[in-house]
């Protein structure tokens, strides 16, 4: 799994007000890898993939992202980068106000383009790719929880992206779709040859899906290594992630 | 009891709101100048914001104009100035309450669904989603608004000052036995360019207050759906004072240089 790193974090720190959510952490994603970030809440995780998208400033240290160093970026360049990184927030935030195909026309008709049979094609691709090629017409509102995450997927999917953050992709999902979720996020996987950055508490999917883990705790990288090395161990601080 | 410390924190965090304000209006103007412009989301707002209040104005007219020409006749023909009717109840209603009632209106429409629009965006992070895919919120949500209620209001208060004219002309029709072509030739002999300009002048910065701090109160929402609910609610009030103080402004500039 050694292959290039397409995002390296060096000595991040990120404070608000006297509260300082990391410290100096460290972090690689590898081309291909599947890597689990699990943490209490609090931790800094969400701190963290907000600051590597750029939507949060951090105070120290370096993020590059297909080695390019994001706080040396302009505004068009950021916007630029983050065709490459597809987002899947933990509460979907597909646009309410706009049909499924609407959401998924949003990113392409910015960043592509394509004639508007070609943009189509890609809207029906990306949602037979979830499974749910009938809801093309339908508002957010009108979907399942879980409906709403695999749309939100097919968002994130459509321009292609070299690198996918989720955060907390089975959170408030009932287990079987929460399963759904997970064999979805593997098959993209194969399929697109992407790298990921996985926010989740649920050790089953941390099981399922993980190359590699890094446990966050106080802001700061508490251990590091593969489920079944993490499992293992006779730290009650890690052990208490997997009980 | 409020101690003075807790009357010097409201007053000190009113004009940090205002300053805040100002730094979202300047930066407001500095994207509105820089491509692209998302031309289909502002034509989608102005359907939104115009097409969809144009019955609540109508309406809103037109009672404007029956109750105001009802309560206004028995004082005129006491008087008898009841031909002055017509020319009254057209200055008034074009010059100041038109625009004030139809913007007080539209601060209650427009104001309040942005503000809730965007506040809930936030906390469901669409504002978030929408920058992490490569897009300008600002740009798109921000900026369309913000237009498009400036180019609106002007139309929906000619509108409104129109139907409004025509609720007082079937009151004279009815109680005075006037014409509806001696109505109007005496509304039209009685409005001068003087009254019109800046009139509708005037509804543009109304337009752009109602979009500028619907959209500030929305887009800096916090705190979770109870936000929403402030943002919406404080985009109205802020909006309702701010449009007093604007009309005020317009009258004292028109008095300098018409009068």
């Amino acid at each position: 799994m050694e292959n290039r790193a397409v995002i390296e974090i060096k000595n991040l720190s990120k404070s608000f007000g006297d509260v300082e959510v990391l410290k100096d952490f460290n972090l690689n994603l590898f081309e291909g890898e599947n890597l689990v970030l699990m943490g209490k809440s609090g931790s800094g995780k969400s701190v963290m993939i907000k600051c590597l998208v750029g939507l949060i400033n951090f105070d120290q240290g370096s993020i590059k992202v297909l080695g390019k160093d994001i706080s040396k970026m302009k505004q068009h360049e950021l916007d630029e980068l983050r065709t490459d990184i597809g987002f899947l927030f933990q509460g979907s935030a597909l646009y309410d106000s706009m049909t499924v195909r609407e959401n998924l026309e949003f990113p392409l008709r910015r960043h592509r383009k394509n004639s508007e049979r070609k943009t189509e094609e890609l809207v029906k691709e990306a949602l037979e790719n979830v499974g749910l090629p009938k809801t093309i017409d339908l508002m957010p509102a009108e979907l399942s929880g879980g409906m709403q995450r695999r749309i939100a997927l097919a968002r994130a999917l459509i321009l292609k992206p070299k690198i996918i953050i989720y955060d907390e992709p089975t959170t408030g999902l009932d287990p079987i779709t929460a399963k759904e979720i997970i064999l979805l996020m593997m098959t993209i996987q194969k399929k697109y040859a992407t790298s990921s950055i996985i926010i989740t508490h649920d050790v089953d999917c941390a099981r399922v899906i993980s190359n590699r883990m890094i446990l966050l705790l106080g802001g700061t990288n508490y251990a590091e290594g593969t489920f079944k090395e993490l499992a293992a161990s006779g730290d009650p601080k890690i052990k208490a992630f997997f009980k | 009891m409020k101690t003075l410390s807790s009357y010097q924190s409201g007053l000190s965090s009113f004009f940090q709101e205002i300053g805040e304000m100002g730094r979202f209006t300047g930066r407001y103007f500095r994207e509105l100048f820089s491509t692209p412009f998302e031309f289909r989301e502002f034509l989608k707002q102005c359907y939104q914001m115009g097409n969809k209040s144009l019955l609540l104005v109508s309406v809103t007219g037109f009672i404007l104009g029956l109750v105001f020409t009802l309560q206004s006749r028995p004082t005129l023909m006491e008087f008898g100035a009841a031909s002055w009717m017509p020319s009254m109840i057209s200055i008034s209603i074009v010059r100041e309450i038109g625009p004030v009632i139809i913007a007080l209106i539209c601060a209650g429409r427009i104001g309040s669904s942005i503000g809730a629009e965007l506040g809930s965006m936030r906390v469901t992070e669409q504002i978030d989603a929408m920058e992490v895919s490569g897009t300008n919120p600002f740009k798109f949500l921000v900026v369309t608004r913000i237009l498009s209620a400036t180019c609106m209001l002007p139309i929906l208060v000619i509108v409104g000052d129109f139907v409004a004219l025509i609720g007082s002309a079937i009151i004279e029709n009815i109680k005075g036995d006037v014409s509806f072509t001696l109505y109007f030739n005496q509304v039209f002999a009685a409005l001068e360019f003087t009254d019109l300009i800046p009139a509708t002048v005037k509804t543009f910065f109304f337009g752009f207050a109602i979009g500028l701090v619907g959209c500030f109160k929305g887009y800096n929402s916090k705190k979770g759906t109870a936000g929403v609910g402030k943002a919406s609610n404080s985009a109205v009030v802020f909006t309702s004072m701010l449009l007093f103080v604007l009309d005020f402004i317009a009258v004292f500039i028109t008095d300098i240089f018409y009068n």
